[in-house]
Parts: C-alpha cells; sequence; structure tokens
C-alpha cells in the first residue's frame, strides 16, 4: 500500500501537468485537438481517488491532518466538481478548464512535495469516526464547489469586461457564454451549499458523539462553525434571490465573490488566531 | 469507354458578378441541362450558385470535349454570340484529378469567397440530389457524392474551418450567442427588413430565437419578411411592428439588431434606459447596429449592463476569424488529399473493371474462334486437352496485363494511360466502334 501511496502521489503532479498543458495548448492555440482532454481528465480523477484510499488505507486517515494533505483533497474536489458542472465530453471549454486544473497543479504539486508519510496517531479514534470522515470530505467538497462558483464568476467579469472593450482574442473564443458562465456558477453554488449542508449537519452530529458533555450551543457558537454558517447562508441566499427575484448577470456574480471573500478572510483570521480544530474541542 | 471526368465552371475567381449571373441555373433550368446532356454523356453533375457554375461530367464518348461542355451551358442559356466570347475566356477547364480535387476544395468551403462558407455543401448536395432524381447520377457520381460529403464531415469535424463568424451579420449573431447561448429561451429584435435584417433574423431563428419582433417604417415589409421566416426550421412566434412602436416592445428583448437605411437614430440613449428600467430580467442587453449611418445612438455603449456593437466592432471579430480560417487550409488540404487517394482507389476499380472483362472476353473470343475452325482436325481426347491447353496459355498470356492494372497507383493520370495503352494494344474499343 505504502508503494502504491508513494508511486501516485509521484505521479499526479504530473498528470495535473499534462492536463494544464493540454488545456493551455488549445486555449492558445485554437488549433490544437480537444479529444485527449477529457479522458486525460478521468485518467487524472482516477489516479487520484485512487491515492487517496491508498493514502487512507495506509494511514488509517484520511488527507486532512495538515495543510499539505489538505491541498491534495482540494486539488481532487475542484476537479470531481469542474468535471460534474461542465460535463461536456466533446467540447470542454479551454479557458475554465485552464483555472480550474491550474489551481489543482499548484495545490497538488505542493501536497506531493511536503506530505510526509509519517503518520500521526494521538488523534486515530477521531478519525476512524464515520462522522467525522463525512463532515470533513463533504466541507472540503462545499469549498472547493464554492471556490469553482467564484472561479466562474471572475470568468464572467472578465469575459464581460474584454467584450465591452471589444478584446476578441482567445479570451473571448475559449470561455463559454456569458450565460453559461452564469449557469456553471449557479451549479458548482448548488453542489457547495448542498455539502455545506451536510457538512454542518455532520458536525452537530460529532459534536454531540465526541463531546456530549459540552451542549450543542458550543458547537454553534464556534467561530469555524460560525463562519461556515455564514458562507452557507450568502451562497443559499444567492440561489434563492436567483430562482424568485431573478438575481442575475454581474449582481450573482458580485454575491459568489462576496461570499468567497468572506470565507478566504474569515479562515485567515480564525487559522491566525485559533487552533486548527473547533473551539469546543 | 466512359473513362474520363470532366469539368467546366465559372466562380467569382474568374468572373465578375454581372458575368456569372448570365449563366445563373434555376433548379429547373439544371433539370432540363441534365437530361439533355444524357445524349452525349453517361453522368453530369450542374452546381449553379450565386458565386459559381460548374458542370462535372463523364462523357460517353472520348471526342466530347471541354470547349464543347462550354458551348452546351452557353446553348443552355440561350446566350448571344457576344456573351459567349466575354464569357469564354472567365472559364476554367479540369480534367481527372484536377476536377475531383477541385470540387473537395468548393465542398470543403476553401474555394469559396468567405473561406468557410456552410451554405456550398448544401447547394453541393442539393445539386447531387438533383442529378440523381433526372438519372445522371450513376455509381461514379455517387461515389463521387460520398467522397466530397466525406471531405465535408470531415474538415467540420477535424479542422476549425467552421469556427466563428465569417460574415457581419452572422457576427452579429454570434456576438449575442455569447452572451446567450441559448436562444431558444430568448426574444429579440431585428429593425430593418433589408437584405444584412433578413439574414441575420434568418440566423436568429435558424439557432431556435423563442420570439422574433420585425420592426420596419413600411410595415408590410416586414410582414413579408416575417413570411418568409416561417418557413425556415426552427421558427416560433414572431410579431411585426412599425419604428415608433419599438419603445413598447423593447422591455421585451434581450438582442436587438438593427440595419436599415435611415439617416436618423431610432433608437436613442433614453429610450434604451427607460426600457432597462422595465425589463424583468437582470441580465444584459445586446444592441447591435449593422447600419450606415448608425440607427443606435452611440451613447448606449455607456450605459451598464448594455453591450452595444456596430459594424467596425464585428468587422474585428470576421477579420480574427478569417485569419484563424486561413491558417487551417494545410489541414484541409491533407484531408482532400488523403480522400482523394481513397476515392482513386474506388475509381481505380470501376475503370479497371471492365477492361480486364473486356480483354479477357476478347481472348477467349479468338480463343474459341480457332478452336471451332480447328475442331475436325484433332479427335475428342485430342481436342479436349488443347481447349484445356489453350486457356493456360491464355491465362498466363493475361496473366501480368491484369496485375499490372490492379496494382495501386501514385495517381489517377497513370492509371489511366496504362488503362488506354492495354486498350489501343489490344485494340478494345474497336468492337465498341464496329457495334457503333
Amino acid at each position: 500500500m505504502e508503494i502504491l501511496t508513494r508511486s501516485t502521489q509521484t505521479i499526479l503532479p504530473f498528470l495535473y501537468g499534462a492536463l494544464l498543458f493540454l488545456f493551455g495548448s488549445v486555449f492558445f492555440r485554437q488549433s490544437a485537438s480537444r479529444k485527449p482532454l477529457y479522458p486525460l481528465l478521468l485518467v487524472t480523477i482516477a489516479v487520484h481517488t485512487v491515492y487517496i484510499c491508498a493514502f487512507t488505507l495506509a494511514a488509517g486517515h484520511c488527507l486532512y491532518t495538515n495543510f499539505y494533505e489538505f491541498f491534495s483533497l482540494i486539488a481532487f474536489t475542484m476537479l470531481c466538481s469542474y468535471t460534474a458542472v461542465e460535463p461536456r465530453r466533446k467540447g470542454l471549454a479551454a479557458g475554465t478548464g485552464m483555472m480550474v486544473v491550474l489551481a489543482g497543479f499548484i495545490f497538488q504539486t505542493i501536497s506531493s512535495l511536503y506530505t510526509s508519510h509519517e503518520h500521526i496517531s494521538d488523534s486515530q479514534h477521531l478519525f476512524e469516526s464515520a462522522t467525522f470522515n463525512v463532515h470533513i470530505i463533504t466541507i472540503v467538497f462545499g469549498f472547493s464547489a464554492l471556490t469553482l462558483a467564484t472561479i466562474y464568476g471572475s470568468l464572467y467579469l472578465l469575459l464581460y469586461r474584454a467584450m465591452r472593450l471589444n478584446e476578441f482574442g482567445s479570451f473571448f473564443h475559449e470561455v463559454p457564454s456569458l450565460d453559461k458562465l452564469e449557469r456553471y456558477g449557479v451549479r458548482s453554488s448548488m453542489i457547495g451549499f448542498f455539502f455545506l449542508t451536510i457538512s454542518i449537519i455532520a458536525g452537530a452530529a460529532l459534536t454531540g458523539e465526541i463531546t456530549p458533555v459540552k451542549s450543542m450551543s458550543a458547537y454553534l457558537l464556534d467561530s469555524k462553525t460560525l463562519t461556515t454558517i455564514l458562507i452557507w447562508a450568502v451562497f443559499g441566499g444567492t440561489l434563492i434571490l436567483h430562482k424568485y427575484r431573478k438575481l442575475e448577470g454581474k449582481k450573482i456574480v458580485i454575491f459568489w465573490m462576496s461570499g468567497f471573500a468572506l470565507s478566504i478572510i474569515s479562515m485567515t483570521v480564525i487559522n491566525r488566531f485559533v487552533s486548527n480544530f473547533h473551539n469546543f474541542f | 469507354m466512359p473513362s474520363k471526368l470532366l469539368a467546366v465552371g465559372l466562380s467569382h475567381h474568374q468572373a465578375p458578378v454581372e458575368l456569372r449571373e448570365k449563366l445563373v441555373f434555376s433548379g429547373k433550368e439544371i433539370a432540363h441541362a441534365l437530361e439533355h446532356l444524357r445524349s452525349t454523356s453517361d453522368e453530369a453533375l450542374l452546381i449553379s450558385t450565386c458565386n459559381r457554375t460548374e458542370l462535372y461530367v463523364r462523357p460517353e464518348h472520348a471526342e466530347l470535349t471541354t470547349d464543347y461542355l462550354i458551348d452546351f451551358l452557353f446553348e443552355e442559356k440561350k446566350l448571344s454570340s457576344d456573351e459567349r466570347n466575354t464569357l469564354r475566356e472567365h472559364f476554367i477547364k479540369l480534367n481527372y484529378c484536377d476536377a475531383i480535387i477541385h470540387l473537395f476544395e468548393v465542398i470543403a468551403g476553401i474555394d469559396s469567397q468567405i473561406i468557410g462558407d456552410q451554405q456550398i455543401f448544401t447547394q453541393i448536395k442539393d445539386s447531387f440530389k438533383l442529378s440523381e432524381e433526372v438519372g445522371s447520377n450513376g455509381t461514379f457520381m455517387t461515389k463521387f457524392a460520398h467522397a466530397a460529403f466525406r471531405v465535408a464531415k470531415r474538415v467540420r469535424t477535424e479542422t476549425q474551418l467552421l469556427v466563428g463568424a465569417g460574415t457581419i451579420s452572422y457576427a452579429a449573431v454570434e456576438f449575442a450567442r455569447k452572451v446567450y447561448d441559448d436562444l431558444s429561451v430568448r426574444s429579440a429584435l431585428i429593425i430593418g427588413a433589408g437584405e444584412t435584417a433578413e439574414i441575420a433574423a434568418k440566423h436568429l431563428v435558424e439557432r431556435g430565437v423563442e420570439h422574433l419582433y420585425v420592426a420596419n417604417r413600411t410595415h408590410e415589409n416586414a410582414v413579408t419578411l416575417v413570411n418568409t421566416l416561417s418557413s425556415v426550421p426552427g421558427s416560433k412566434r414572431f410579431t411585426t411592428m412599425t419604428l415608433s412602436e419599438i419603445p413598447n416592445y423593447l422591455p421585451e428583448c434581450d438582442i436587438v439588431i438593427s440595419s436599415t437605411a435611415n439617416e436618423n437614430i431610432i433608437l436613442s440613449a433614453a429610450d434604451i434606459r427607460t426600457a432597462l428600467k422595465m425589463r424583468r430580467s437582470a441580465s444584459p442587453l445586446v444592441l447591435i447596429d449593422i447600419a450606415v449611418p448608425r440607427d443606435i445612438d452611440p451613447k448606449a455603449a455607456d450605459i451598464p449592463n448594455v453591450f452595444l456593437k456596430d459594424i467596425d466592432d464585428l468587422s474585428a471579430i470576421v477579420d480574427q476569424n478569417l485569419e484563424a480560417r486561413k491558417a487551417e487550409i494545410p489541414k484541409i488540404k491533407e484531408i482532400i488529399t488523403n480522400e482523394f487517394n481513397d476515392f482513386l482507389a474506388v475509381f481505380t476499380k470501376l475503370e479497371v473493371g471492365p477492361t480486364i472483362k473486356e480483354l479477357r472476353d476478347k481472348f477467349e473470343q479468338i480463343r474459341q474462334e480457332e478452336l471451332t475452325r480447328n475442331k475436325t482436325k484433332f479427335s475428342d481426347a485430342e481436342f479436349s486437352a488443347i481447349d484445356d491447353m489453350t486457356r493456360k496459355i491464355i491465362n498466363r498470356l493475361l496473366h501480368n496485363p491484369t496485375v499490372m492494372l490492379k496494382e495501386p497507383r501514385s495517381t489517377k493520370d497513370d492509371m489511366q494511360s496504362r488503362i488506354e495503352l492495354i486498350r489501343a494494344l489490344f485494340a478494345l474499343d474497336e468492337k465498341e466502334k464496329e457495334s457503333e
């Protein structure tokens, strides 16, 4: 298992790199073939799945005990969310794909370089909890999908600007229409909202499981929980306004970007002053 | 023996529109012309569009020349001798491989006035269909058609030739689609009922626009345009109006394309601001002004959530696309070469088969004549042995010529010259002449 973990950990940055190269080729040289994009995307996801499984079996926990392990999980969930949001075998948009894969490549390369194989054992009982695993995995999926929504939002603003300024280069041709970017963004935020909902519920269940003496209010008043609920509320509110109040175009994009900025700022502040886990733990 | 493919034609490369228009054939005229050609040719194809008239013929007699075909076209259009003299020098004349490759280039869209024009594919497809309907389409033309369609399909799927707009009106629709890719839930307003407006409207309808409003100074012309558009596949809802009614309907529209000959501004910035306030949707409003002088107030470009593009903006898109299309030509020529070689292999079989059969029949006929003449000189057993021996001799004698004819060749001309050599050496065409 150790050999499989190490070999997939080494291969993954190269796979992300190859994917980035292919997306880049299509983006900058429009005559390049798109055919290998989708198969390589699936291969990368498959190898990454094998890596996560092998690592989990070898270490006794998933990739969440430090930032470097987390980075790999973020790369994986972003790629999965992208494939779910833009499920187009023949016509993957090189513009969006390149942005997602670039982020994935950076995260995975750092992770592969610094993830150690000396496994920690003092929190082993927690890692074996199914609720804990659901809580962590869904929060990563949730934030990755919301990040993806923000990427689509950024591309929307860039394309909007390019079209206003008559810049009809590769960016204009290789990024999907404004309509589609908005649709993909909505889809991503729906996925993110769904996973965050599960994560918040799983977190509450976990609190009852591991710290029964502490009340539920301790969980709800925890700074990380509060921030997550706030971000969840921003994205949820955006979806409701989109559905019932025709929140569209640049306005919805601004909401996504605000939600994402809120998550980055709050997480940075909390991680700077608070421990890696929740206060009450 | 029907061994040639001849082609004559006149296109935008050789002749200006005032000359080309003299040789434009309607569907009915093409059918008549093909019927008249059947006495002199086995198979024929006549393509006639606003940019080209081309005749492809597989002649029945070797005497049929490209000059005869040019005269035939003049005769069909009943042109005067002055017109004939003027037009004659503009014709291209093609034989064999050149004719095949030329049609492949035409159907691929790289010979079109606007490189990558997609209309030509439909026009050639219709021409082949018409040829089939009047009985001018045999085995050769059918295989020729299939090869040509394969070229067009490969160009569509393997190259970027058809990516992006090649004309201003198409660029207008493409720009609108960069904002709204799904037009089936969008409404559009066309201002004007002229040719450019009609083309843009057709593009919108073909892409399934949910509701199309047509506004024109003369309401009847708007109604005429809508009647024309109703026959376009994908048409849904239409509303016509005069120019003064535009402000009432503008809030309903996501896309506006304007192309009139009006001297004054039709849509003011104030009209657009008012419409934006009344709109139910917060999505952008796309305004495309293809008219010169402009129909839409240029100040509207500063209004938030509005995209206003004029003819110069769209020209930039078209120019970039055409440059990108030109860069695809080497790849397309490679596809054409591949398909040409494949077609040549089929063509070779079509040409060689009858020649080998005729050669063998001729030898067998001579053998039978000699055997019959000398039958009385031998006993039955001896005759049987001689019969067997002469058959073997002929088989051995014909082995090399047969192999030589069947083996793959580098060019069509090479194959043709070998067929002609064999036919001349063994006088295979004499029998045909005698029977005539």
